[in-house]
């Protein structure tokens, strides 16, 4: 018995006494994920002309977290878990593959079935049923793109959000608002006026847009339901009403103010309408966006002379100056919790200017655009990844993106005209 | 000439050719057994010491010889069985040359007693090499450790070169794996010890292993044995933005 006991002592103390040879790895790579999505297997007839895949695979590479492989470059098309050889995809040097079968079901609706698998674990990662109508193909195809993103990056997709922004005719006589998939599908006008439009912000329930229209009287911060078109006046006081911010919990709703002389921040409760001063200084005070706390607004001012971004906490009144680097600093969003601020950013006076990211916790200024010129507006997707901002490109000002890392850029199409004023939506609910 | 049970002359001639086939058959597996031990003693040839030791069973298959001289007669005896006496007179002068053509064969015990010496020899090496043994193993200890490290370094590398971490990955995250290797350095398990507490991450880091697949390892067993079987692999995505 005490035997026994001795040699199991022993044996535990072995395992803690035996130094495994412990290798550290400190470095890796943080390019884009290689992933195949091999055409879904489809029985259904697609009306609108819109095919699954390659709505997730476009989704993917925008990402600029995927590089998305070509279905002309796969070895095989396989749809059941039968014909997947791990082997196959490998040497395509391939880490994902994601395969589906597309069924028609009665009334006009379809049914898709998708796995994704993890090519050197040899696993299933994820499969998902889902149901739509045939209208709904981009919907279920951003929800897909979704789940993937979400699995293998370890960060929320933002493939089935919206964005809103303004559109001009070349003549500047008509202005619309307008919301489309974040992809720049699927417009829908929400607004049209012979008025300017500026600076839509998305409430944080999805469900209703606040901006500022430019009217004959002067300025004028317009609240709209989205689905219902039904529009509410929010401020119109004497001189610039202009910035609207909605709080997280989108009961508030930050604006900028000149009603005093100079531009100042003011906060308004929606619900008591009672107005709030946040800022009281003789420099500009404007363009209020909210930390996530609730409790911080970030803005910008020109109290030092040239703008750069402030950070002023509600309840203790203590204001911090965070932008240091640059000639001009304006228009911050925040990014990623927090963490990073996108900004517009002129390095020195008389440069172009550019969208910024500033990493808060470390302090590094990168500059994320380029091959465009008088960048303006940025507007951060809600999990933090990808920027919109407006730009002038072929004298034509239209909506690029980039990757909050910078890696990634691209152009959104537009029609004809000018956009401009993007804004993010929040996540569906 | 016809076979007659009665008459035991008769069985003169096959006698004497019975008794000719297992001379020769005795002879054949004796010269058979020095060649097997040749070539046993061949075979390690690497290790120096072990030729000495394989040396010793040389006199014991001396012994061995003896043992079979016994089965000679035994054969005899069965040949005797069907026959009555006269036979055997005849049988005793066989075994009797046989015996005396086996005693030369028995001076290959005398290398036994050489053998004796040897080791008492060896031993008194043993004791001299002992301490040459002891330089020579703090030595080998250093170049062991030398080797180990040099190993990890390509593994490191390696994996390095392929690990490819997700956006989310924090700079002070880390993932702890543990990998089983075969001695050719192919992966057999991956296992993870500790995870970062972000799926993504601890499955880049399980891919990673996989898709090295082949890790360099020494070609020295008990080296291996000792430091490379398992591994503990330690990723921490330092260069993360995050």
């Amino acid at each position: 018995m005490m035997q026994r006991l001795f040699f199991i002592l022993g044996l535990a103390f072995s395992v803690f006494a035996k130094a495994e040879l412990t290798i550290e790895i400190t470095q890796g790579i943080a390019s884009s994920i290689p992933i195949s999505v091999v055409p879904f297997q489809t029985t259904a007839s697609t009306s609108s002309g819109d095919v699954l895949d390659d709505v997730i695979r476009n989704d993917l590479q925008r990402s600029g977290h995927f590089a998305v492989l070509a279905p002309n470059d796969m070895l095989s098309h396989p749809h059941t878990e039968d014909d997947l050889y791990f082997r196959d995809w490998r040497l395509l040097k391939q880490e994902y593959v994601v395969m589906g079968v597309t069924t028609e079901l009665a009334n006009g609706q379809f049914q898709v079935r998708y796995q994704l698998f993890d090519v050197f674990n040899e696993r299933e990662l994820l499969t998902q049923t889902l149901k739509g109508t045939q209208q709904q193909i981009r919907d279920v195809a951003h929800r897909i793109s979704d789940a993937i993103y979400e699995q293998l990056t370890g960060i929320r997709g933002a493939f089935s959000t919206k964005i809103a922004y303004v559109t001009t005719n070349p003549e500047r006589t008509r202005f619309n608002l307008s919301i489309a998939d974040s992809d720049g599908a699927r417009e829908k006008i929400i607004l049209s006026s012979k008025y300017s439009i500026f600076s839509p912000s998305w409430a944080p329930d999805g469900k209703r847009i606040a901006y500022v229209m430019l009217e004959d009287a002067g300025s004028r911060v317009y609240l709209q339901d989205i689905t219902t078109g039904k529009k509410e006046l929010i401020s119109s006081n004497k001189g610039l009403n202009s910035a609207p911010a909605f709080s997280p919990d989108g009961n508030k709703l930050a604006l900028t103010l000149s009603k005093d002389g100079n531009p100042e921040i003011y906060v308004v409760d929606l619900t008591t309408r009672k107005w709030l001063r946040v800022t009281n200084h003789y420099g500009i005070d404007t363009e209020p966006n909210w930390m996530p706390d609730g409790k911080h607004i970030i803005f910008t001012s020109g109290r030092s002379g040239n703008p750069q971004i402030y950070r002023k906490n509600l309840e203790t009144g203590y204001v911090e100056r965070l932008t240091f680097e640059g000639h001009y600093n304006a228009r911050a969003r925040l990014a990623q919790d927090g963490r990073f601020l996108v900004l517009v950013h002129q390095a020195q006076a008389g440069g172009d200017f550019h969208i910024a990211s500033l990493d808060l916790t470390r302090g590094l200024l990168q500059i994320l655009s380029s091959g465009t010129y008088l960048d303006e507006s940025p507007s951060v997707s809600p999990n933090g990844v990808m920027v919109m901002y407006a730009a002038k490109h072929n004298k034509r000002s239209i909506l690029a993106a980039v990757s909050v890392d910078g890696d990634v850029k691209f152009l959104v199409p537009s029609k004809s005209g000018d956009v401009r004023e993007p804004a993010w939506g929040p996540y569906p609910n | 000439m016809p076979l007659h049970f009665t008459d035991p002359t008769s069985f003169k001639i096959p006698m004497i050719g019975s008794a000719c086939i297992i001379g020769i058959l005795l002879f054949l597996l004796m010269t058979e057994w020095i060649g097997d031990e040749e070539k046993v003693v061949k075979r390690p040839q690497h290790i120096a010491a072990r030729i000495v030791q394989m040396n010793k069973p040389k006199p014991k298959a001396a012994p061995v010889k003896s043992v079979k001289k016994p089965a000679a007669p035994k054969q005899v005896k069965k040949a005797d069985k069907p026959k009555p006496k006269p036979k055997p007179i005849k049988n005793v002068e066989k075994a009797q040359t046989q015996v005396k053509a086996k005693e030369p064969a028995k001076p290959l015990p005398l290398p036994g007693t050489d053998f004796l010496e040897a080791l008492e020899q060896e031993e008194a090496q043993k004791a001299l090499n002992d301490v040459l043994q002891k330089e020579a193993q703090a030595k080998q200890a250093k170049e062991q450790q030398d080797q180990v490290a040099d190993y990890s370094s390509q593994i490191n590398a390696l994996i390095q070169s392929v690990w490819r971490f997700p956006p989310s990955a924090k700079h002070d995250e880390e993932v702890v794996l543990r990998v089983y290797l075969v001695p050719t350095g192919e992966v057999t398990e991956v296992f993870l010890l500790q995870s970062s507490g972000n799926a993504a991450l601890d499955r880049s880091a399980e891919q990673a292993v996989w898709k090295v697949a082949h890790f360099p390892v020494p070609q020295d067993a008990a080296l291996f044995e000792k430091e490379f079987r398992q591994i503990v692999l330690k990723l921490k995505p330092e260069n993360a933005r995050l």
